[in-house]
């Protein structure tokens, strides 16, 4: 399979320095649709070729990064409303996935486009937690019955709230995965050792163990993956310098194990050395080859998560890429929701993106 | 090598396969299409535009086509894709041109931040830049239009691009977009004007666009400094009269005829400042486009 542009100069940073203006031309193009223009800006910095890419090309990255900025301000803005918001609640309050990195600082919030802010909170608090941010601003969306019904009954998160004035969009949880599925884990445990990002302990992040499961078992129970090679990039920077530590992939693999979710963590060690050819010591290595290499079903799996990361624009994709994705659009929904719910649900999902796109 | 190099034949091939990579103001646009309405609207309103060669870096890559689906047959539409996505839902096919000319406004605002950007017209004579920001439907097109015709050189119909730190404005002309009686009214004032052909029933009205000078287009690399930002307002049966505006007013004006001033924050605030200090400040209130052309004139003679 002929490897993407964007992936090659994610491997090897430096090799941007002998990029003809075609593959400019291409990779800026890549890194668009894959949303990591922010993370070759960054790269970019760290091996000090910015400043030697011709006007013409910089100047692309120089407005993605003013728009990173501003998002960036705009995120910890948002961050203070929430937690002033929430303050009164008994709840501790969890920042999720990029609101989290940005507020403890992390190399991977750095050049990372934010969406969303997700929060965890108590699912006892979840009532009083939905009416105090309805107080200040944040109203529910996804209004018809059935939406409500999905996320209420089904899912680990309520509708999304977006909020009336500043129109961000706040995603509230009370896990990290749907009540459907039988992955769920005990979302006390991520609570209780959770670490906290201000003075008085309410407003938290998970610990970085956690941080790196949650972030794996979100790209594996993914069925859209317009974010997915980001989401691998996410989790090679959340490991970071620690990558060569047999200790710290022993320790995440025990606290997966803990929480049920130790094949997120094996798909997300083997995909980082797929695509990413990013490799964990030898000894972890071993471990998995027991597990999981052994069965070609598992082999299959990541042939297909490989296409997918592949295959993040046109330029890449091959004559596998729709099929890859429609898999591992049906997997992600089979992965959480059980076949009664999921084909109902599916069928739903169809018609009513069909009947949106008419003009 | 120009536009105007290809004849109409040899255009219509090239959009349909390699695509055409032209250069419009300091942004090189690949575009591809296989629409005939398209290839004629650029061989009439471009072709004084540069191309770039093939193994240029081009900034946005666009296709116009209809939709590969029942579509294309019955109540034809178009579609705009942005390196093969789509932004915006399609649109009838009579509107193609149109289509092109709104979506690139759309790249230019969503991806060039390294610029500060105003809704506003910008025009050059005798050296000094002038803005005219303006809400739609203020009539600032008709008077760019006008001003153009007149001789004085186009920078952009639509957007300023301001470079925060030097606070130089980029050219980018452009067609300019006249809607409804403007495209009678310019035609009137100049018959030389090369107008291309309507668009009606569009979310404007009927629209058509202008070409740009012949000068606008070859000094598009030039850069200009702001001069002069005046708001007009066209008023039936009014007397022409200009009337200094303070800075803090112009200040907030500016800020919410902005595309990206929410992006660039406290940089934008801070160049907009400096900006201001350096210019005139006007409002403009007209109802003849010769008067109100003649009152700019003067600012640039004396100002």
């Amino acid at each position: 399979m002929k490897q993407c542009l964007l992936i090659e100069m994610l491997i090897t940073p430096e090799k941007m320095n002998s990029l003809s203006i075609a593959q400019w031309d291409l990779l800026v193009r890549q890194a668009r649709t894959a949303n990591l223009m922010g993370r070759l800006y960054v790269l970019l910095c760290e091996t000090g070729i910015l400043g030697h890419l011709p006007d013409n090309i910089q100047k692309h990255f120089i407005s993605e990064k003013n728009y990173l900025d501003a998002q960036t301000s705009s995120v910890l803005w948002e961050i203070e409303n929430i937690k002033k918001a929430l303050r009164i609640i008994d709840t501790p309050v969890i920042l999720l996935k990029g609101a989290a990195y940005l507020k403890s600082n992390l190399d991977v919030s750095k050049g990372r486009i934010f969406n969303d802010i997700d929060i965890l909170v108590t699912q006892v608090s979840i009532e009083n937690t939905e009416a105090a941010l309805k107080q200040h601003g944040w109203l529910s969306t996804h209004l018809d019955e059935y939406d409500q019904k999905y996320y209420r009954k089904w899912m680990h998160e309520i509708p999304p709230l977006r909020h009336l004035r500043r129109k961000t969009v706040l995603d509230v949880h009370h896990n990290i995965l749907p009540r459907t599925t039988k992955y769920t884990p005990d979302s006390a445990k991520l609570i209780e050792a959770s670490v906290p990002l201000d003075d008085i302990g309410k407003l938290r992040a998970l610990s970085d163990t956690d941080m790196f499961i949650h972030s794996a078992t979100h790209l594996f129970f993914e069925g859209e993956f317009s974010y997915g090679l980001r989401d691998l990039v996410d989790l090679s920077l959340l490991s970071g310098h620690q990558v060569n530590s047999e200790r710290y992939w022993e320790n995440l693999l025990v606290r997966a194990r803990e929480l049920g979710l130790e094949w997120p963590v094996h798909y997300a060690i083997i995909c980082l050395e797929n695509t990413l050819k990013i490799q964990v010591p030898e000894g972890i290595q071993q471990k998995l080859k027991k597990n999981i290499l052994s069965k070609i079903r598992r082999k299959f799996i990541f042939w297909l998560y490989s296409v997918m990361f592949e295959s993040v624009h046109y330029s890449c994709k091959s004559v596998w890429t729709l099929t890859a994705l429609r898999l591992l659009y049906i997997r992600g929904h089979w992965l959480k929701m059980p076949l009664v719910l999921l084909l109902p649900h599916l069928v739903r999902k169809a018609i009513k993106k069909d009947s949106t796109t008419e003009l | 090598m120009h536009l105007s190099d290809f004849t109409l034949s040899q255009l219509r091939h090239t959009l349909n396969h390699q695509g055409l990579r032209l250069k419009i103001g300091p942004f090189v646009i690949r575009l591809r299409s296989n629409i005939d309405s398209i290839s004629s609207c650029l061989s009439l309103l471009y072709e004084a535009y540069p191309l770039e060669s093939s193994d240029s870096f081009s900034d946005f890559h666009l296709r116009l086509a209809p939709p590969p689906n029942l579509r294309r047959f019955y109540k034809p539409q178009v579609r705009f894709y942005f390196d093969e996505q789509e932004p915006f839902k399609p649109l009838p096919l009579a509107h193609a041109f149109p289509l092109f000319e709104w979506g690139l406004n759309w790249c230019i605002a969503k991806y060039a931040h390294q610029y500060l950007i105003f809704h506003s017209a910008v025009l050059e004579k005798n050296g000094k830049g002038l803005v005219l920001p303006g809400m739609p439907g203020a009539g600032k097109s008709t008077l760019c239009a006008a001003l153009m015709m007149s001789g004085w050189r186009l920078l952009s119909d639509e957007m300023a691009l301001l470079d925060p730190i030097t606070l130089k404005l980029t050219p980018i002309p452009r067609p300019i977009a006249l809607k409804n009686e403007s495209i009678d009214i310019i035609q009137a004032l100049d018959h030389t004007a090369v107008i291309g052909p309507r668009s009606y029933d569009t979310s404007k009205g009927t629209v058509a666009h202008l070409k740009p000078t012949d000068t606008s287009i070859r000094k598009a690399s030039e850069e200009v400094s702001v001069n002069l930002v005046v708001i007009p307002k066209y008023k039936a049966a009014v007397k022409t009269s200009l009337t200094s505006m303070s800075n803090p007013e112009m200040l907030n004006h500016l800020i919410s005829n902005s595309f990206n001033y929410n992006i660039l924050r406290e940089s934008a605030f801070e160049s907009t400042c400096k900006l201001l200090d350096m210019t005139g400040c006007h409002t403009l209130e007209y109802s003849e486009l010769g008067a109100a052309i003649t009152c700019l004139d003067k600012l640039v003679v004396c100002g």
